[in-house]
Formats: C-alpha cells, structure tokens, sequence
C-alpha cells in the first residue's frame, strides 16, 4: 500500500482542510513531517487509524465513545447550535496499479451541550472513466472488510507506529507473533481452501455413487475404490501431519545445534586446554631431561675416579719414574725373578761358576731390579702420567670437569626452562578458570540432552512417515486396479458421460488439495530462508557495530547476533529501531511475494503491494551512529517513507534526512500568547537549509489551538 | 690374597653405591672406595688433613681384593697415591702395606665426605667438589 493524498478536516487538531500529497515513486519516496510535540503528528497516525478502522480504534478514552469527539474543537466551537459539521479523513493509495480513495467522516449536530454523538460514515471514491466521481457508501461492512484485508489491523501498529515498535501488538510473543503471522500469510485461509475442497469433493462422489446406483456391479467396485481412496487419502493427510512435524523438528534440533555451536564455539578454551596439554608435555620432557642429567652426572663422577683430587701427585709420581727411567730400572731389563733364579744356579749366565764378585754384583742388581709385575705397573702409571696422555689424571680431571660444568649448564637452563613452563601452566589454569566455557557444562549437557531427544523424535516421525509412504504405494496399486475393474463395469451410454464429468471434476479436486497439501509443507521453510535473507540484507549493512539480524527458526522472531554469531542481549535504542525497520520491511516484502506467487497459481488472497512506512521520532535515544544508519536505511531501504521528526531529534538527523526528501511538510501550531508563558517561541525554531521556521503562530485572537499544515520543500 | 677392607667411616656412603640407593652414582665398592681414596688424598697432600691411625672395618661390605682394583683401572691411582710419599718404595712393592695406605685414606675422604652429603644435595656436592680447585676442609676429629 502506498499512500498518495491524505487530507483532514477538522480532524482533531486539523482545522478546516490540511492536505498531505506523499511522492510515491522508487527515486522519490521519503517525506518529512516537522513539528514540535503536541501539535499534530501522532494525529496523522491516528487520521489514518481512523480511516482504516473507525472511531472505536483511537484508544483514547474521550473517544470512546462518541466518534464526534474527532471533531476539531475550533471547528465545533464555531458552529452554532442546530448546525452540522463534518470531520473527515480522506486518503488516496495505491495497491499495485489500482488507486483507491476512501473517506471516512463523521457528521455531527451542535445541540447546547456541545455537539452530539455524531454519524460515523465510510465512503469510497470512485472515478469513472469520463472523469465522474461517484461517492458509494459502504453497506454492510463491505468496505470495512476490504481496508482491513488491505491493511490487517495486526499490521497497521508495524507500518506506521509511534515510537518503540517492537513493544507493539505485532511482537508480543511466539504465540503472537504466530497468531499474526497465521493472518499475514494467510496461512488460514489455506486451511480453509484445503477444508472446502474436503467438502466439495465428497459432494462429487456423492453425485458420483447416485449415478452408479443404476449398476450394482459397478456401483461395489466403485465402493470399493472410494474407501480405498479414502484411505489413501487419509494416509497422505498423515505424511502432511508427520511431514509438517518433521520440519518442526528440524527446525528445532537446528536451534538446538546452533546454540550448541555457540555455547560449544569453544575455540578459546580448547586452544587453553590444548596450550595446558603442550606445556604439561614441556614440563614433563624438562623433568626426564633433568633426571636424565642428574644421572649423567653420577655417571661421570663415577667415571672420574676421583682423577681431580690427584692432581698433586701426578708429579710427584713423575719425578719418581723419571729417577727409575734415569736408573735404567724402568723398564726392567732383567727383572728381580731372574736375578733370583740365577744365583741359585752354580754358573753364572756367562758359563762360569759363580764366585763371591759375581754375587756380590748381581745381589747389587737385585736391589734396584723390579719384579715383572711391578714393572708393568709402574710402567702403566707411566703412560699415564706422562705428558700429553689420554688415560691419565690430568687428561681425565679436565675431561671430568668440562662435563660436569656442561651437564650442569644443562640442568640450570632445563629448571629454568621448567620454571617458565610452570608459571605459564598457572597462568594458563588462571584462563581456563575464568574461561565462560568452563562455567557452561550444565548446559552444553541440557543442550545435548534435547538435542538427543529432539534427533529420536526425528527418528520416529521419519519412521511413520516412511512406513505411511510404504502404505501410499500399495493403496495406490489397490486404487489404479480398482479403478479398472469400475472401469470395466461402468454403466454405458448417458450415464458413462455423467461418470466421467464427476470423476474429472473429482481428479482436479483432489490434484488441488495436494498441492495445498504440499504447499503448505514448504511454505515454513521457505518464509524462513527469505525473511532471515532479507532482514540480512535489509539490516546487516547498515548495523554499524557490524552485528547482524537473526530469524529465529521456530518463533520467526528478530534477534540480533555479534560477529561470533551469539545473541546480543544488551541491545540500544539506535539498534532496536534498525532491527524493527528491517523486519517489518522485511515481512512486508515477503508478504507481497506470497501474494504474487498465489495469484500466479490462480489463487486469489487479497491485495498486498509494497509498503508505506510512516514512523514518528525514530531518532529518540539514538546515538549518532544509528541517527545516520536508520536514516540510511529508512531512505533507500524501505518502499515509501513519511518520517514525522520532533525538534529535538532533528539538529542530528536534518543532515541525512534532507538531501533524500522529497517533500517537507511542516506543521505550524496556532495558539493564544497566554499559553505559551511556559514555552519561548524560539523553541519552535526549525533550521531547514538555510532558513529558519519558526513553528509557532502566537495570535491573540485565537480561541482554540489548532495546526495547520505547511508545505515547505 | 692382598685387599682393601671397607672402612667403617665409609658405611653412610654406602648409599651412593647401586643396591642402596635409587639414584646411586658407583655401580660398585670398589669405584666408590677408589673415588674416596683420591678423595682423602686431597685433603692429605693439600690441606694437611692427617690420615687417621686407628681404623674401624666394617664386616659387610667384605674386603675388596686388590685385583678387582686392577680390573676396574683403579691400580694405577693407588701407585700415584703411592708415589707421592717418600716410602713410595715400600708401598709400590708391598700390596699389603699399599692396601692398609689406601684404607686410610679412604677413611679420612669418607669422614669428610660423610659430613658433606649429611647437608645437602650429594650429588651436586661431589660435583661442586670436582669442579672447585678449592675445597674449604672443615675441622674434622678423626
């Protein structure tokens, strides 16, 4: 529905005649209101209640219960007693290529308590194609029907609402939500379709069992064949019921898996734990490293022999083998068994007889002389002492001590390796116990725990469907075999004529309500893929905090989730509003689609077109991001857009808003001086551009307050 | 059959050998006994530490016969110790009078190494030994 021309008169603070002509094409379709409070916006939202439901809508207890009370109060007071006077709202729109234009009013008398309840009328306008306006008046609520299958009094709220529009009718809950959703798709009315067709093919068959009386051989095959069909059909009823089940459930375990996912998106702490898992491995290789150290270090004391403490004697021991070495002793030539053994012989090793001097000599001999064993000892000392060897004390001493010194390197730079690990390891404990994660198990757990039962649910409603499927097929077979057996016995001449009319009529009938059937199971997927699409189009490149707008699966309600795709529960004024916007342009998009898609398929559900959008002050508790993102959205996101602007909302968003609008209307209060004693005039001041307006006519003369619209740009 | 017996003073040391301690650092007696006979030599030749005259064995372990030392490269260690005092001859020739030299002075290292290990760490300490050129000798009462 777009709006083209809305005029009041004398409609509650409108006095006399005020017109509003809204752009309406694609390029041109953003109008500004002006006005400072109490003087007339939330009047035009009430104007265009008034006109679409009647008096009774305006939920203000004076109105109750007279629809008189719409009329101005300047207006009435002017009158004079016996006179009439009517109060109107006129208003010219456009669904798809028609244009409507309805008015209501209402007439009232002016008797000396003022003016009387009044007649509430509802007229529509329609032109001829000579240019004629012929005004008919509705009768029998027709015409009240058809603005409130145009504009569903659900809806009106979400197109045109005043201030906070998730708090509305429309969003009040799942139940609700669904309640008016039922409406908006008309998902109803399928019911009913599919109901009605129930009932006009039994009709059918009816006919059909009169005609076949004639032959009773056909008319027990034909028996036979209906309750079979009745029974097919009756099992494939039972696949739409499971299969409408099914997707219930996946919609389900869906939410269930995704809240899983977000409660299981524990990329944080499993890298935690996997961190732990790293550094208690480190902890673990540094302890067996400074064990295994540890033991090299027995290894070579044991290996040292002690080799450092003998440095001292090492040349001493030297000294000493030098002086055998000097004294031809070391090595021994002719050791001291030889000598032994030579002088228990009688001859010497010469061949003489040992005499006193030969004795005497080798008895000189036998005492510097070393024994084998001895020699081979001092000799191995030697070889050790010497300079410059590998084996002995000196070499050994050295090798000792660079060993120990590098394995005790080792082990200092292991414990300090190992000391780094632990403090990290605690550091990592610390994370791990602050991490949320840790604190979510009790629900991971419930979570999984209906996700278990929702997956069996699934399981079984799967089962049954595949099972009724099964019994689908044979009933199926039954029915096309029964169907030529009636074939064959069917009643010849007129009657076959007869038969065969009813039957197609019968076949359509029921090609029908399979497709409902059918339809219906796609319809709840399918509105949640477009609506999450659009919404994410509609909301996502706008969101500034780069948040994006989520449709719940089950209830189709919005929400808004951060980057890691948690819901976002602390939610500001700006964010509210853009998400609103979104989403109610996002189900009036959607609703246009269905109804395109209906009529393609030849099915009729009223009239929806794009949608106007009047929203009054958006921009209350909106930081300056969002005043630039809804007023983004707001010019280029939505079909047509009449945005009512307070003063104070305006110095922040006149800078986004103008350069888009078409039209600015401004609303300019008419009232006595003395009543403003509280107010300055300059509060009233608007800067358009470069001009100022001051929205305020201070006249002494002037009764009655009232406002007049005033078209500026 | 020339041996050297297992001084009394020795027995706390018995830990660092395998069979009575996990984390023993000689896999036999006689490698301990050989490291303790340096050991005392030390203190002997460079701090003056008198070796003691009166010397209690213990019954287990048994002696360690001299040939073992041999095998195990533990010979040539004794002779070096040997060497260092003027009788060197008597000690080199005489494996019974070399044996009851090195009981001494394996005793005299025991005591002190005893004393040591009774404070900290033994394993470090005999590091910190080897490495160190110093050895700070504590008065010991022999």
């Amino acid at each position: 529905m777009i709006l083209r021309h809305l005029t009041f008169r004398n409609f509650l603070v409108f006095y006399g005649e005020q017109h509003l002509t809204f752009p309406s094409d694609q390029s041109e379709n953003v109008t500004l209101v002006l006005a400072n409070n109490n003087t007339g916006k939330t009047s035009i939202i009430r104007g265009l209640k008034f006109l679409f439901y009647g008096s009774d809508a305006l939920a203000l207890s004076k109105f109750a219960r007279s629809p008189s009370a719409i009329i101005n109060e300047r207006a009435a007071n002017e009158a004079k007693k016996g006179d009439d006077i009517e109060g109107y709202v006129d208003l010219t729109f456009s669904l798809g290529d028609d244009i409507y234009r309805f008015r209501r009013s209402v007439l009232a008398s002016r008797t000396n308590e003022g003016l009387d309840r009044g007649e509430e009328i509802l007229s529509e306008y329609v032109e001829s194609e000579s240019g004629a306006i012929r005004i008919i008046k509705d009768s029998g609520g027709i015409m009240e029907n058809r603005l409130r299958s145009w504009m569903p009094r659900g809806l009106f709220d979400a197109f045109y609402f005043q201030g906070e529009p998730l708090d509305g009718k429309m969003l009040e809950g799942v139940g609700g939500m669904h309640q008016v959703l039922t409406g908006f798709l008309h998902i109803d009315k399928w019911e009913e379709a599919a109901d009605a067709l129930g009932k006009v093919q039994q009709d059918y068959e009816r006919q059909l069992n009169t005609i076949a009386a004639a032959s009773r051989e056909y008319q027990g095959k034909l028996t036979t064949l209906q309750t079979t069909e009745k029974r097919l059909g009756e099992t494939k009823a039972q696949v739409t019921k499971l299969t409408l089940e099914i997707q219930e459930l996946e919609a389900r375990e869906a939410v269930l898996s995704e809240e899983l996912k977000t409660l299981g998106n524990t990329d944080d702490y499993d890298r935690l734990v996997q961190h732990k898992t790293d550094l208690r491995s480190r902890i673990d290789r540094l302890e067996a490293d400074i064990d295994r150290a540890h033991e090299r270090l027995g290894q070579i004391i044991e290996a040292s022999q002690g080799a450092p403490f003998l440095l001292s004697a090492v040349e001493p021991a030297r000294r000493v083998l030098r002086e055998l070495e000097k004294n031809n002793v070391l090595p021994a030539d002719i050791t001291e068994g030889f000598v032994q053994r030579i002088l228990k012989e009688k001859t010497c090793v010469c061949g003489r007889v040992h005499d006193e001097s030969s004795r005497q000599h080798w008895e000189r001999y036998l005492k510097t002389a070393l024994s084998a064993k001895l020699s081979h000892r001092f000799l191995d000392v030697l070889n050790r002492v010497s300079e410059g060897s590998k084996r002995g004390p000196v070499e050994l001493a050295a090798q000792t001590r660079r060993d120990l010194t590098e394995t005790q390197a080792r082990i200092e730079r292991c414990k300090k390796d190992l000391h780094a690990a632990r403090q990290e390891q605690e550091a990592v404990d610390e994370q791990i116990r602050q991490n949320p994660h840790t604190n979510q198990k009790a629900r991971i757990a419930e979570v999984v725990d209906a996700l278990r039962t929702v997956s069996r649910q699934l399981s079984d409603a799967k089962e049954k469907r595949g099972s009724a499927e099964g019994l689908i097929n044979n009933l199926t077979f039954t029915a096309g075999k029964l169907r030529k057996e009636a074939e064959m016995a069917k009643p010849k001449g007129k009657a076959a004529a007869q038969i065969a009319e009813v039957e197609r009529a019968i076949k359509l009938t029921g090609e029908l309500r399979e497709f409902l059937s059918d339809y219906r199971i796609s319809l709840r997927k399918r509105f949640h893929e477009q609506a999450q699409a659009l919404i994410s189009a509609l909301y996502d490149p706008h969101a500034v905090d780069r948040t994006r707008a989520r449709i719940d699966p089950n209830s189709f309600l919005p929400q808004i989730i951060n980057q890691e795709g948690k819901p976002v529960t602390m939610v500001g004024g700006g964010q509210q509003t853009l998400l609103s916007l979104a989403y109610v342009s996002a189900l009036a998009q959607l609703r246009k689609g269905i109804h395109e898609t209906m009529r393609e398929l030849n099915l009729y559900l009223g009239k929806a077109d794009d949608q106007s959008f009047m929203v009054d002050s958006p921009f209350a508790a909106t930081d300056p991001n969002y005043v630039r993102a809804i007023a983004s959205f707001l010019t280029g996101g939505a079909r047509q857009v009449i945005i009512l602007m307070a003063r104070q909302q305006w110095d922040q968003a006149a800078q986004h808003l103008l350069p888009k609008a078409s039209k600015v209307y401004a609303l300019r209060l008419h009232s006595k001086v003395s009543e403003l004693k509280n107010l300055h005039e300059e509060d009233f001041d608007f800067v358009v551009g470069k001009k100022t307006l001051r929205l305020i006519a201070p006249a002494e003369d002037v009764k009655q307050r009232y406002t007049e619209i005033m078209e500026i740009a | 059959m020339p041996a050297i017996r297992f001084p009394a003073s020795a027995i706390p040391l018995l830990s660092l050998c395998k069979g009575h301690g996990e984390n023993f650092i000689f896999r036999t007696y006689a490698d301990l006994i050989g490291f303790l006979a340096a050991y005392g030599f030390k203190l002997s030749a460079d701090y003056d530490e008198p070796l003691p005259t009166k010397l209690e064995f213990a019954s287990n372990p048994n002696a360690i016969e001299l040939d073992i030392f041999s095998n195990r490269g533990l010979y040539s260690n004794f002779l070096i110790i040997a060497m260092w005092y003027e009788t060197w001859k008597a000690y080199s020739t005489d494996d019974d009078l070399l044996c009851k030299l090195i009981e001494k002075h394996v005793a005299l290292g025991a005591i002190h190494l005893s004393r040591i290990l009774g404070e900290s760490d033994s394993r470090m300490s005999i590091v910190e030994l080897l490495i160190s050129d110093k050895i700070e000798p504590s008065e010991i009462t022999i």
